[in-house]
This record gives structure tokens, sequence and C-alpha cells, in this order.
């Protein structure tokens, strides 16, 4: 019959795999709970006193404002660059499609680590002024997002049949600025969301741009991670609060994901029988 | 298909454009320009920079090959991208063998558990950087869940160095197999459920089946799964230096040697633009192996 | 080799929804059989059973005296040609047709000599070292077909084999799978929605209708004599008529016939080419609504409001005979009393 793997080694794999995943989020999770934590295997006793603590404390919640605020600022800037881009080079010009590829494949193949030293040098040689900026942070990021957010348009856009939406769009005397608000956007909804989650989450989780180009100066949750971490005084505890909120936006934003990948692929159909 | 669009989109464009070249141009390219200039900008030129920067002399002028090979010639710098090959090898080899046949069991799995599970997946494959760090120090640290698990069940357990060869391979795992599996998925679809009716039909087993015609026609994008994940592995930075305690990391990598380059002397500091350059050079011969076995595995297509 | 294949009250259920009742048919030595129906018959499911990659709910399979319902795929000795082929693109037209061979353990020149004579049967001598997605569609039909007689199998299982080709192509290699057939001797259950093609490569042709064997009959008996009201909706274009008894009569037309006692409801059915057209005063009177020409043949529509009828026939006649005919002309047509199949609902 089938080709099952229903057998007793592909269980096995599966339960060592979800374990896996699922140990340091709960160790995590009970970090964030514990009151005394050192030699049982689980921890002595359990309180909310770190969560209450966490927001009450200045930093921290300033450094949760900023990163989410940065990270929205991020994903929006993206897509109003992008959606233009992309669909001109659906409806006008495919070439633009080579161009937005190849510089798409820079982020994914080069590690951030050589872009973000680069700019450093670059902006320390010719604009100094920039060095150190909120701006320079934020176009990096949506420089570092824009492949992932391309992707997801380009598909959406690919399954709503955008070029046959224009050309109906144009015959009924739609401008193109016209067309692209009222019709290609409603018809790509699901597209632009993930593209959306895609770039706030890469803003939300960065880390290397934001520990070079900023620094301190501009704490994010990640880097502020990482100071805990590194740091003397550090609060395991509140450090575990940190980690879960982060985790939870990841989960939040994985989930959306999953469930945007399946209803695109649902969605497109009905929307290109309307055209 | 093509004249529709030839009648209908330049009727406008024909007005404004006229026949002025640039106009043209502007017309053809100009909702595209604000972000390609942009991540030509912040993308393209940092690489850019680095290259010169790897033939500069101290000042950032001139042309020199100094910077090569004093590199070159350095013991710490070898042994840094021999662990770094080192590492991203064995990390990419775990995640195609953990990942491959994961891979295959989610695309028999019934939709709801298959959901489950890219889920999970996809929530490793995201969380990343210092969140997970901390989450593998709570785990297997040395106060870690597992770590005081095992000891009051009387194990003499020492968990591995976090800022280790095993502790790394551990930890990079933890995203890459996620990766590697979300990455390979797609490719599992080729192979067809009847090509294994007809092996049965020839009186082949399962392992006969996959040895001559499912595994053959996989290699090449199980091959490019473990590319991928190499490149990627080799240009981590934020999770080993979170993972590394002091400044002197147990197990060197070219990242860590570049931060610790620039953070340390900011200027004068040559070194770091040429580990850069051997980073990118890396990544562009993984990228090229990529697209060739991509191109091998479509053959048969 | 070759052997008979007896199926015994063969039952299959998927998830409690039943998709064979009861299958008990038995296929001679060296006997090609088509099952022919419509989609979601239970043909492929049968099909699939013979071979083993579906297991029946209850019931037996016998090749010959070797009852094979509990063996493997593997096991069997059976040949099948898949729908799409399922050709394994990795490996050329040799190593394909080779394959069975190889798992089987033969030797090296074995192999060779027994490829060679399957690439002459078939035609493929040149293409031999090719690979599948180099080849026409026909050619690879060929290489599945080479490759499912390799290793001389006792039961040839051909599902649906020329569906997914052009037509001319798929004539001429209907034509070269029953001349192979022949030629092998082995025996062949083909599985097809297409009644002409089962009409003519089959020895015997069972209709399948939901889960069950409508009639097992050969191609001319079918035609000639349908069993039940389906298979002569299924086989051939025919035209039917709900017909009342009137005083235990059925009567259409000219027509005439005794009705069976114990049904208030019959169907007459009659072929296209059955239907004659008379002078006036005689049968049914009918308008022409439509005229298509079909090369030789010549069809009809015609619309009908008498005897209580109100319906739309079908009428084929030679071109020649029709040349006058244009749609809106009254004609009346009627038909012969031995070519009416009748069955009382």
């Amino acid at each position: 019959m089938a080709v099952k793997s229903s057998v007793l080694p592909g269980r096995i794999l599966l339960a060592f795999v979800a374990a896996y995943i699922l140990l340091p989020v709960a160790a995590t999770l009970l970090y964030s709970l514990a009151t005394v934590w050192r030699s049982e295997m689980l921890p002595e006793g359990y309180t909310l006193s770190h969560w209450a603590k966490s927001f009450i404390d200045q930093r921290f919640v300033s450094v949760l404002l900023r990163t989410l605020g940065l990270a929205v600022v991020v994903s929006f800037v993206t897509l109003a660059l992008l959606l233009p881009a992309v669909w001109w080079q659906r409806v006008r010009n495919p070439k633009i499609g080579i161009a937005l590829q190849m510089l798409a494949a820079v982020p994914f193949a080069l590690p951030t680590l050589i872009i973000g030293l680069g700019l450093l040098t670059l902006t320390g040689d010719y604009l100094p002024q920039a060095q150190g900026t909120v701006w320079l942070l934020g176009l990096g990021h949506v420089a570092l997002a824009f492949p992932f957010a391309y992707w997801a348009l380009d598909n959406a856009m690919a399954a709503a049949n955008v070029r046959a939406l224009s050309e109906a769009a144009s015959t009924c005397g739609a401008s193109p600025f016209a067309t692209l608000i009222r019709v290609i956007l409603p018809n790509v909804g699901p597209g632009i969301a993930m593209a959306g989650i895609m770039a706030f989450g890469t803003s939300f989780n960065e880390l290397v741009l934001t520990q070079l180009l900023v620094g301190s100066r501009y704490e994010t949750v990640q880097l502020y991670a990482l100071n805990m971490l590194k740091g003397a005084d550090a609060d395991y505890n509140l450090l575990a609060v940190m980690t879960v909120i982060n985790f939870t936006i990841t989960l939040v934003l994985s989930i959306a994901m999953v469930s945007l990948n399946g209803r695109t692929a649902n969605a497109s159909l009905p929307k290109k029988a309307k055209s | 298909m093509q004249r529709a669009l030839g009648d209908a989109a330049p009727v406008a464009s024909r007005r404004i454009a006229g026949r002025n070249p640039f106009v043209r141009w502007l017309s053809d390219w100009g909702p595209a320009l604000p972000i390609i200039v942009i991540s030509a900008t912040l993308l393209i030129l940092p690489c850019l920079i680095m290259v010169r920067r790897s033939f500069a002399g101290p000042e950032g002028t001139g042309f020199t090959l100094d910077n090569w090979q004093s590199v070159l010639a350095s013991a710490s710098a070898w042994r840094a991208i021999g662990n770094t090959v080192m590492l991203a090898a064995t990390v990419a080899t775990v995640a195609t063998l953990v990942g491959g046949p994961l891979c295959w069991m989610l695309t028999r799995m019934t939709r709801g558990w298959r959901t489950l599970h890219m889920g999970l997946l996809t929530v490793a494959n995201n969380f990343s950087g210092i969140g997970l760090a901390f989450g593998f120090m709570a785990a297997l640290g040395t106060y870690g869940m597992i770590t005081l698990g095992l000891r009051s069940m009387g194990f003499d357990f020492t968990p591995p160095v976090p800022s280790g060869f095993v502790g790394l391979v551990i930890a990079y795992s933890y995203g890459f197999v996620p990766m590697y599996v979300l990455l390979t998925l797609p490719a599992m679809g080729l192979v067809r459920q009847d090509w294994w009716e007809a092996c049965q039909c020839c009186g082949a087993s399962r392992p006969e089946f996959w040895r001559y015609v499912g595994l053959p026609m996989l290699l090449p994008y199980l091959g490019a799964g473990w590319i991928l994940t190499f490149t990627s592995a080799i240009g981590q930075y934020a999770l080993p230096l979170a993972l590394s305690n002091s400044s002197m990391p147990a197990y060197p990598l070219i990242t860590l040697d570049m931060s610790r380059n620039m953070l340390g002397s900011l200027f004068g500091s040559q070194r770091m633009p040429v580990m850069a350059v051997i980073l990118m050079i890396f990544a562009i011969v993984s990228l090229l192996a990529y697209r060739q076995l991509l191109k091998r595995g479509a053959k048969w297509l | 080799m070759s052997t008979p294949i007896h199926l015994g009250a063969i039952t299959k259920s998927f998830n409690g929804k039943p998709a064979l009742s009861g299958i008990d048919l038995d296929i001679a030595q060296g006997e090609m059989i088509a099952l022919l129906g419509a989609s979601g018959c239970g043909k492929t499911t049968l099909l699939r059973i013979i071979a083993g990659l579906e297991q029946p709910s209850s019931g037996q399979i016998h090749f010959g005296t070797r009852d094979v319902t509990d063996l493997s795929v593997q096991a069997r000795r059976i040949g099948m040609v898949f729908q799409g082929y399922a050709l394994f693109p990795n490996m050329t037209v040799r190593q394909n047709i080779g394959f069975p061979l190889k798992i089987a353990g033969e030797s090296a020149s074995a192999i060779t000599a027994r490829v060679n004579e399957l690439l002459e049967m078939t035609g493929l001598g040149p293409r031999g070292d090719h690979h599948p997605n180099q080849l026409s569609g026909g050619q690879q039909q060929r290489t599945a077909l080479a490759r499912a007689l390799a290793p001389r199998p006792d039961v040839l299982l051909l599902d649906e084999p020329l569906s997914a080709l052009d037509a001319q192509v798929r004539d001429h290699l209907r034509d070269e799978i029953a001349r192979i057939q022949k030629t092998v001797g082995t025996t062949t259950v083909l599985v097809t929605h297409d009644q002409a093609e089962a009409m003519a490569i089959a020895d015997r042709v069972v209709i399948m209708h939901e889960g069950r064997v409508e009639q097992a009959s050969r191609p001319e008996a079918l035609y000639e004599m349908p069993a039940s009201g389906y298979t002569a909706s299924f086989i051939g274009t025919r035209n039917r008529f709900d017909v009342s008894p009137q005083g235990g009569e059925l009567r259409i037309g000219g027509f005439f016939r005794q009705a069976a006692a114990n049904s208030a409801a019959h169907q007459v059915w009659v072929r296209a080419e059955a239907l004659r057209i008379v002078p006036a005063g005689q049968g049914l009177a009918v308008t022409v609504e439509a005229k298509l020409f079909q090369g030789p043949i010549t069809r009809l529509y015609l619309t009908c409001h008498a005897d209580g009828l109100s319906q739309t026939l079908k009428l084929d006649a030679p071109s020649e005979g029709l040349r006058g005919v244009e749609p809106g002309q009254s004609l009346h047509v009627t038909f012969d009393q031995e070519s009416a199949d009748v069955f009382a609902a």
C-alpha cells in the first residue's frame, strides 16, 4: 500500500525532534516562573514576581516598545516600497523581477555580519553623520527583510493573476494608481499580510545590525538579552521573561504564517474566477 | 495575451512617455527604483567596500597584498576558518541526516499531524539568536533543566561547554534542522507514489526502492539543502556570540574573529575585511554549487 | 507462465463506503479482458486488488491454483503498466526495462539479451539509451509495457494505458498492445473508460457499475444484446424511450411488444443507427433539429412529440442517404422489432 512510515523508528525520531524543540522553551518558561532552581529537575517553587517586576522595570518596558515600534515601521516601509515595485514588475516590466531577485540573494547568502561591518566602514568613510542613527538601522532592516517580503508578495501576485486584473481595470478606465489601490491590494491581501509578518519578524529578531550600527543607544529585545546574558549583574529570571515574550511573539508570527500559507493557496481560486 | 497587454497598459503611458528614452526608462522602472536603490546601497556597497578594504593600506587607501599575506600566514586565522568549516559541515550533515527522513515522514502524515509538526518547525526555525542561546542554557547549562534532571536521577552528567564544538553543534541544530526541513520539503513531492508501486510490481523491496529510485532522484535536492545549511551556518554570529562567555571563545569562528577585530581596534584593523571576503567567497561558491545541484536535480524531470 | 485468474466474492470498502460489492470473475489463461465503466465504478480498485496494491476487505484471488490473496505485490509475479507509466526518471529505457530482472538477480548477459528482445518487440530499439523525459508519450508507453513484460509475468495488468496519449497515437498503440499480448500470450486485465478501446482490444469486456459486474461478454454480444439498461446506456449511442404499457402492450410508432407482467414502467433502448426514415404515415413523426456531418456517417438530432413522447432522438445513417435532409424538415422514423432492447424498470 502507501509508502507509510508510521513504523517505530519514525515515531521515535518525531518524538525526539518534538522534545528537542520544546525542552528549551519549557525550561525558559519555568525559569521565568521559578523562585529557586538549583538542584532538582523542576524549580523548588513558583512565582509571578518576575513577570510583575519586569512590567514596572523602565528599561524592560521601553526595550519592548522600542523593538515593536521599529518592527512595525520597518514592515510598513518595506511594504510601501515593495508593493509598487512588484506590481509594476508583473504588469509592465518583468526585468524588475530579475533585478530584485539578484538583490534578494544577497542577504540570503551573505552573513549579516559582513553587511553590518561593511555599512559601518562605509558610513565612517562617506557619511559620518548617519552613524549611530536609528534611520540607518531601520533602512538596514528594510534591506534585510526585503527578500522574504518580496517572495511572499511575488507569489501572491502570481497566484491572483494580477496582470489580468490590471488589464481589466485599465479597460474600465482606472488609472494605474487607482488600479493598485482599489483592485490589486484587495486581491493580494493574504500575501501582503505574509510579507508584512516576514518583515516584522526579521526586524524584531535582528541583532547583528543593531549591535554594530547603534549599539546600546537603541537597545532592542535581542540586544537587551545579549547584554543581560553577558552582563555581570545579570538577572536571569528577567531575561527568561523577555525570552518567553520573544518566543511568544515568534510563535504568533509563525502560526500566522502557516495559516496564511494555507489561505493564499485556497483564496486564489475564486479570485481568478472573479476576474 | 501579448497583444491584449500591448493594447491595454501603454495607452496611458504613451501619452505620458512619448518618445523620450529617459522618460520611457523612468516609466518602466520608476515604481521599483526606491527599493532597488535602497537595497543596492545597503547590501551591495558594503560588500564592495569590504573587497576594496581587503587590498587597502592602513589608511584605507592604496593597494597592497599585505593584509591577505598576513591573514594567510596567521595560525589563528586558519584555526578560525577551519573551525568554522568543520562546525558548519557537521551541522549541515546533522541537519541532512535528521531533516531528510523527517521531511519524508512529514509528507506521509495526515493533514492535522503535518500542520502541527510544520508549526513546531516554523517556530524553531524562527526562534533564533539570543533567545535560543538562553533557552539552550536553561535546558542544558550547568543549572539547566536537563542537567539537573539527569543529576537528580543519579547520573554523573556534565553538560557540554556551550561555546565548545559539541555545544555549538547542539545549539545550531535547533534552528538548522527545521530550516533544512522547510527548504527540502517541496522536493519530497517529486517522489511519486506510483514509482513505489511500480517498484513493487518489479519485485523490489522498500530498501531497493530507495537505493535505485528514491535516493537517486532526491540526492541533488538533499545536497542542495546541505549546501544552504552549510552556507548559513558559516555566517552565524549572534548565537555563537551569546554562547561564548569570554573574549577568548573556546572555539574561535570567522565571524567572532571579525567582530573582535572590528570592535577591538576600529581603525587600522586590516584582518577583518580579509576575513569578510573569505566568507563572501564561501557564500558565492556555495550558491553556485547550489544552483548546479538544482539543475542536476531537474535533469530527469 | 501465463495462468488463469479466479476472483471469488471480492469486496472492498474505503472508510465504510463500499467500493466493490461481491465481484466474481474467472479469466481464462491467455485471455485479455477489459474492465470498462465510468469513473468511480470500482474498476481501478479491482485492478489494484489483483495486483496486490490494495487488500480486499473479503474474498479470494487465485492465479491458477496459487492462492495469492495474502501475497505481497512482489511475490505475485505480475507485470503492470500504470496510467502515468511510472517510469523511473533516473534510469534509461534499457535500465527501466531491465530493472525487474536486476532485482530478480539475473546475470548481466541474461538481462541484456531479454532487454534487446523487448526493445525489438516494442519497436524501441534506437531509444534504448534515452531517459524517459526524452521520449514521446507513445515511447514512454512502450517502455512501460516492455518493463511490465520483462520478467515474463503470470499476469499483465494495464491501468488506462492509453488515456494520456493523442488520438492518433492511441489507435496505433492499441493495436500494438493487442498484437504483443497475443504474441506473448499472457493473461491480461485492462482497465479503461473508453468503450471503443475496450471493444477493439479485449476478448471479453466486463462492464462495471457501482462496484458490481453489470455484464461480462464478448464485445459483439455486448453491443447487440445488452443485458441491462445500464449496459445499453453505456455501450454505443442509443435512444431511450420510457414507456408505460397500455393493455399489457408497449407501443412506440410502429413498434409493438408484450409488456413484462408486473412492471408499470419500461425502458426501450434503440441504437442510433437502428432508426430508419420511412414514408409519411408510418412510424413516429419527428422534426429535424440539427444535422451533424461526421464523414461517412451523418447524425440527425430529431425532436419527437407524438405517442405521448417528448424527447430528442439521435439517428445515425450513411451520409449519402441524408443528403436532402435539412433542419426544420418533418420526417417519420421507425425501427425494427429485433433492434430494440426492452428492460422492465
